[in-house]
């Protein structure tokens, strides 16, 4: 895919009139800690986990919370969601801590990670907080639910390679957020007590000298992978760095010792820890590959995609698909109205030219696929049998271990939609169990 | 703003653009160079041939989509491509009914009785061949002589196909220079004989990542390491190894016979198998076997064994071990 040139400077938009929080996503939901009618300022914590596991969400404008209702998500659902309007004066932004009283202690340095409501663009099962913790700084009471926390992290991997064609947000923030970079990394090697840290990259990214001589003297290892997505997910990403295959289903990076940190959300660390800014920006990627638009946007968490359409030239024309989170594994919109968080990472518009339609065409056995999977799977076989209802088949034919990347899709020559085949085999499969 | 109408879909949400249509175009390109040998050393016939098989491919394919009511998708070129692949492997001196026969025969019942594109056991190709030479073999033991054309010289010292001296005339085989067996220079079928072209083909088409190398290599190598075995121990009675890799269908059938989607399997371990099956048999059958050629029948062999070897898989990536 061309994604034309990217300017490395984002734009910021005026701060938007209301922003709109979710408080659900993939790994769980938030509760509301403020109530309809209060005020709030800017940094404020709305929404805190109950079990203390998730990060907390943080106010990002200074005003009065208008609704606690559900509202479109850029994970593609439904989402609890607290709205807040501006009461137009910005106020001083809550800080984390008083200047001058940095934490000191890693416990500390751990909680503060998770109040500070840093979130990562892809999903993993656990936040930053906790995949970071070494077994001694993990809280005792997750080790019963998730025995792999217990193992000690002996490799830490910065992914600075875009998840998929076309998302440029990693890249970004190789090349923008340097010394930000540079000086979240002690803290991370100090939370991990990982021997070994690597910077992975794609193969043609070029770095400035001063970058990598500062990665060198962190004691950091630049590791280049392939190119070529889904090189950049994390069970592929993990085996090309350690060779260590993470077992699936059901394994994470932190099975095999490895907790992989995403870059932009590296780069927040130092400026949490050493300056006490919450988080309350989101940096996102506005494209239109067919009308030549790539822009990079600093928002506010939560500021409406309608809003920001409104103060963006050129804004993309006549969208017909409007997808968050990437082409390969994001979802499209139902509603323009998507507030634009972290998670975001990337909104894409596509015109009705560009639209690629799935069809309902029986399997030509043709092999493309199994060339392409990344997990050596079958996806033709796959498929089929998630299509005739053979899901017990496809599940002994490692059906969990597909990763979803969406591959198998793009290849096939007779546009089956493969992905939509396997989600609904898992999904029954899962609700099956359920029932059970 | 006005809400605009929004298409809503699974991921992913891009393309490659590739299609049926456009693997068959490469097979067509790939199959150019080797009808156009075929043309050159066996003259106008040898076209009419190839034509007819196309033409009777893609209207009995239309026929049967539109009388079984199917979606019409004859278009997308596969049952061309089929019709070219069967009028390659026939001799160009075969009567015009028994080229409409294999064809009709390829698409009906190789194709569509048994199941439609990539879902049927066999290779329609063939099963059409294989039709016509049990059904008329009086008539497939025709083969031309290569016609001098553009000033070549023909190839008198082989008034046989070639094949027939392994059973018949064991010594002429090391009188044919092999130059001669790899451009073509020897009575045979029209898309056989010149292995230069069929190379070229299979390279492009390897080049395109329409097939991939596990196949041809295992077929062609193993036959040849299968009948170096035998020279090495009787050079009187068994012809070279090279003769053969060189000789009737082998070239052709390792890289768009066998090779063939659907009926082929789909997995490394398999695929090596499936080649090594395909270069054993053939040796077998055309060593101690009735018919000349052992290609066609070793695949139809090792197609009906597909789904078998199919089972044989690289283990997935993260799944464990189990220890017993």
């Amino acid at each position: 895919m061309d994604t034309g040139e990217l300017s490395l400077e984002p734009k910021r938009l005026p701060p938007p009139a209301r922003v709109v929080i979710p408080l659900e996503y993939p790994q769980g939901s938030v509760e509301a800690v403020v109530e309809v009618g209060d005020p709030v300022r800017e940094g404020q914590c709305i929404a805190r986990d109950s079990n203390g596991i998730l990060p907390d969400v943080r106010a990002s404008i200074a005003g009065r919370v208008t609704a606690v209702q559900p509202w479109p998500s850029p994970f593609g659902k439904e989402s609890r969601s607290v709205r807040i309007e501006s009461n137009g004066a910005g106020g001083e932004p809550e800080r984390l801590f008083d200047e001058g009283h940095a934490p000191q202690s890693t416990q500390e340095q751990l909680r503060l990670l998770s109040e500070s409501g840093i979130r990562e663009t892809d999903v993993y099962p656990w936040p930053l907080s906790v995949r970071i913790a070494q077994p001694a700084l993990t809280p005792p009471v997750l080790f019963p639910f998730v025995p792999d926390l217990r193992r000690p992290i002996d490799c830490l991997i910065l992914n600075g390679a875009d998840r998929q064609p076309g998302v440029l947000s990693r890249s970004f923030a190789l090349h923008s957020m340097e010394d930000d970079i540079l000086a979240g990394i002690p803290f991370l090697k100090a939370l991990s007590g990982a021997s070994r840290t690597v910077l992975a990259v794609s193969s043609g990214e070029t770095l400035g000298d001063s970058f990598e001589r500062g990665l060198r003297m962190a004691g950091v290892e630049l590791v280049r992978l392939p190119d070529r997505y889904p090189a950049s997910l994390e069970p592929l990403l993990v085996q090309h760095v350690t060779g260590r295959e993470i077992p699936q289903p059901g394994g994470d990076a932190r099975t095999v010792g490895v907790t992989v940190v995403d870059l932009p959300a590296a780069a927040q660390v130092a400026g949490v820890l050493l300056n006490g800014r919450p988080h309350t920006e989101a940096l996102v990627q506005i494209s239109a590959p067919s009308q030549w638009i790539h822009t990079f946007l600093r928002v506010r968490e939560g500021t409406l995609l309608e809003d920001v359409l409104e103060h963006l030239s050129p804004a993309p024309r006549d969208p017909a698909r409007v997808i968050c989170r990437g082409p390969f594994l994001g979802h499209a919109m139902y509603d323009l109205r998507v507030p634009l968080i972290q998670q975001t990472e990337a909104v894409f518009f596509q015109e009705e030219a560009d639209l690629t339609l799935f069809e309902d065409e029986p399997c030509i056995n043709c092999g493309r696929c199994v060339q392409a999977c990344p997990m050596r799977l079958f996806p033709n076989e796959l498929s089929r049998q998630c299509e005739y209802g053979r899901f017990e088949e496809a599940e002994g034919n490692d059906l969990f271990r597909c990763i979803e990347c969406g591959i198998c899709s793009y290849v096939c020559p007779v546009r089956r939609p493969m992905v939509h085949l396997m989600r609904f085999g898992k999904s029954e499969l899962s609700a099956s169990r359920e029932e059970r | 703003m006005k809400r605009p109408d929004l298409h809503v879909s699974m991921s992913p949400f891009v393309h490659s653009g590739d299609s049926v249509r456009r693997i068959m175009l490469d097979y067509l390109l790939a199959l150019l160079p080797i009808l156009c040998a075929g043309v050159f050393y066996y003259g106008w016939p040898a076209l009419k041939i190839v034509v007819l098989c196309a033409l009777t491919a893609v209207l009995t394919e239309l026929l049967w989509q539109k009388v079984m009511g199917q979606r019409v998708r004859v278009l997308d070129g596969s049952a061309l491509v089929t019709g070219i692949l069967l009028g390659l492997v026939l001799s160009s001196l075969v009567p015009w009914w028994l080229a409409v026969a294999g064809a009709f025969t390829a698409v009906v019942v190789g194709k569509h009785l048994l199941g439609g594109l990539g879902n049927h056991p066999f290779n329609p190709v063939v099963v059409g061949w294989t039709f016509v030479q049990v059904s008329y073999s009086a008539y497939m033991s025709d083969y031309p002589i290569p016609h001098p054309l553009f000033g070549m010289k023909t190839g008198a010292y082989l008034a046989d196909p070639y094949l027939v001296s392994l059973s018949e005339d064991m010594e002429m085989t090391s009188w044919v220079p092999w130059t001669d067996l790899f451009i073509g220079n020897v009575p045979g079928e029209i898309g056989t004989g010149c292995v230069l072209a069929v190379l070229l083909g299979g390279i492009y088409l390897l080049a395109r990542g329409r097939i991939t190398w596990h196949i041809p290599v295992a077929f062609v190598a193993s036959a040849w390491l299968f009948a170096m075995i035998f020279y090495q121990v009787d050079p009187e009675s068994y012809a070279h190894p090279t003769y053969h890799v060189l000789s009737g269908w082998m070239m052709l059938a390792a890289l768009f016979l066998a090779t063939e989607k659907g009926t082929s399997p789909l997995g490394v371990p398999g695929m090596v198998m499936y080649g090594v099956g395909c270069g054993l048999l053939t040796m077998i059958i055309r060593t101690w076997g009735v018919y000349m050629e052992g290609v066609p029948f070793a695949i139809l062999l090792m197609n009906a064994l597909t789904p078998l070897l199919d089972r044989v898989r690289p283990r997935a990536v993260g799944r464990r071990v189990e220890i017993a």
